[in-house]
């Protein structure tokens, strides 16, 4: 269940093993949204194939190409959340694993993928005093962040 | 003084009361629970098949990277028709029928669903496995159902038609919490306290599902929302129990949540959300309402 003890009562540690279990089985929420506070940027991220031909081209999220008025919807935001919550190990440990989902998804008989880069994007968003009036910001900025190499093993 | 506390507890928890606002809810957690498994269906293979973006190798990073029903075990057809089972279960839960078990295996599956891929951070689906692992223990079927009616069909009807509602508080009890945790976690942050975290969260492009009309593009309209937001979120643990103002409560909640579904896109959390607010209604009102319902449907004779 939703139980905000932990973090205001330092009782963390007492009730670790309960949380354990209660997050195993699907009984422990922590929702906190925008809070401490919210986000002060907008980000994106962008993902390019690059095939043995010397070609290159980006790779659209599934959810895109299938329900394309929903373009927004969360499974994206799915694969943005793997990257930028970054502080946990785990998240960044499983970044070859979207690579070669990527490259399985994009190869065909006669254009086999060699490499998968990992474009990201920030942009600040301007105060108040700035930002009132204006248009939102959309990041453009694109910068690597992570490259994977593909291996012929990866396509199977 | 003790036995005083000792009543107003086993009131609380033990009174019997009608189980019109379980009941409801039962259809409302159904229909939730289904749209979400809806939206999985187009990719669902994406996320939790055997070719799936997060490999089985990497769900030993993850606590929660171990399947109840063993998925690694699965060929991509059963994982589909795991999700089938699924959808099934949302439809019995919505009509009654084998509620309990409908709301187990509902339970059951979504959890063991979310072991295949625990990353994704999908909060309707984070609250139909809290609400449906509780409404187990609730008597959701007792009206509104099909099992209702099979048992008046056989002459079986309960004599009683009121319940101990232990569960019906406990759901009330987690929403309240979500609240609680909500306030508190704001109430931390400088934005929330300087009025200006409407204007950020409406300016996080990644989130943002409509822009701010530019009539209500001012500081004031920001510092508005951002106060009545956490307002909103401090009477929705405390004043919500106090029953003659909870309607206003809940009302001002809804207007809270339709906003954020509408300027912000965080796919079905606020319906998730706000399906819970009949827990705390008057179940006569409730009665009141079905009935109108009932009275709109065709009937045989």
């Amino acid at each position: 269940m939703c139980w905000p003890f932990n973090q205001y009562l330092n009782l963390k540690q007492l009730l670790q093993p309960l949380n354990n279990v209660s997050s195993y089985l699907g009984l422990y929420a922590n929702i906190s949204l925008f809070s401490p506070d919210p986000p002060r940027y907008a980000d994106d991220i962008k993902f390019m194939v690059i095939f043995a031909d010397g070609s290159s081209s980006e790779w659209m999220f599934p959810r895109d190409k299938m329900t394309p008025w929903d373009s927004e919807h969360s499974f994206k935001q799915y694969i943005h959340n793997l990257f930028f919550w970054s502080v946990k190990p785990a998240l960044v440990a499983i970044r070859p694993d979207v690579a070669r989902f990527i490259a399985r998804q994009v190869a065909t008989s006669d254009k086999r993928p060699v490499q998968v880069d990992f474009f990201y994007a920030i942009a600040d968003v301007p105060p108040p005093e700035k930002g009132i009036g204006q248009p939102l910001i959309d990041p453009e900025q694109y910068g690597i962040f992570y490259s994977y190499d593909v291996q012929p093993g990866d396509l199977n | 003084m003790l036995a005083k506390f000792q009543a107003a507890w086993n009131k609380f928890w033990f009174a019997p009361v009608s189980p019109a606002p379980v009941c409801l809810f039962r259809i409302l957690l159904g229909i939730l629970a289904l749209v979400d498994g809806l939206l999985w269906c187009p990719d669902f293979l994406t996320w939790y098949g055997n070719d799936a973006v997060l490999s089985y190798e990497s769900l030993r990073y993850f606590d929660n990277g171990f399947s109840v029903l063993l998925l690694h075990h699965f060929s991509d057809q059963q994982i589909y028709g795991l999700l089938a089972l699924y959808l099934i279960a949302c439809v019995f839960v919505i009509v009654g029928f084998c509620s309990r078990t409908s709301l187990f295996l509902l339970w059951l599956l979504s959890v063991s669903i979310s072991h295949r891929d625990p990353p994704i951070w999908h909060q309707a689906s984070l609250l139909v496995r809290l609400y449906s692992f509780t409404m187990i223990f609730a008597p959701s079927a007792a009206m509104y159902s099909v099992d209702a009616w099979i048992k008046k069909f056989r002459a079986q009807s309960e004599k009683s038609k009121l319940y101990a509602p232990f569960a019906q508080r406990l759901l009330q009890f987690q929403v309240t919490c979500i609240y609680w945790r909500a306030f508190f976690g704001k109430i931390q942050g400088g934005t929330w306290l300087n009025g200006t975290a409407v204007y950020w969260t409406l300016h996080h492009t990644n989130v943002v599902r409509h822009t701010v009309p530019a009539f209500f593009d001012h500081l004031w309209f920001y510092n508005i929302m951002t106060y009545y937001t956490l307002v909103i979120e401090f009477l929705m643990w405390t004043i919500i129990w106090v029953p003659p103002f909870n309607k206003a409560v809940l009302l001002g909640a809804l207007f809270l949540h339709g906003g954020i579904e509408w300027f912000v896109n965080l796919d079905l959390l606020e319906w998730a959300v706000v399906i819970s607010y009949v827990l705390f209604l008057v179940p006569e009102d409730i009665e009141r309402f079905m009935l109108k319902v009932g009275r709109l449907l065709p009937r045989s004779n």
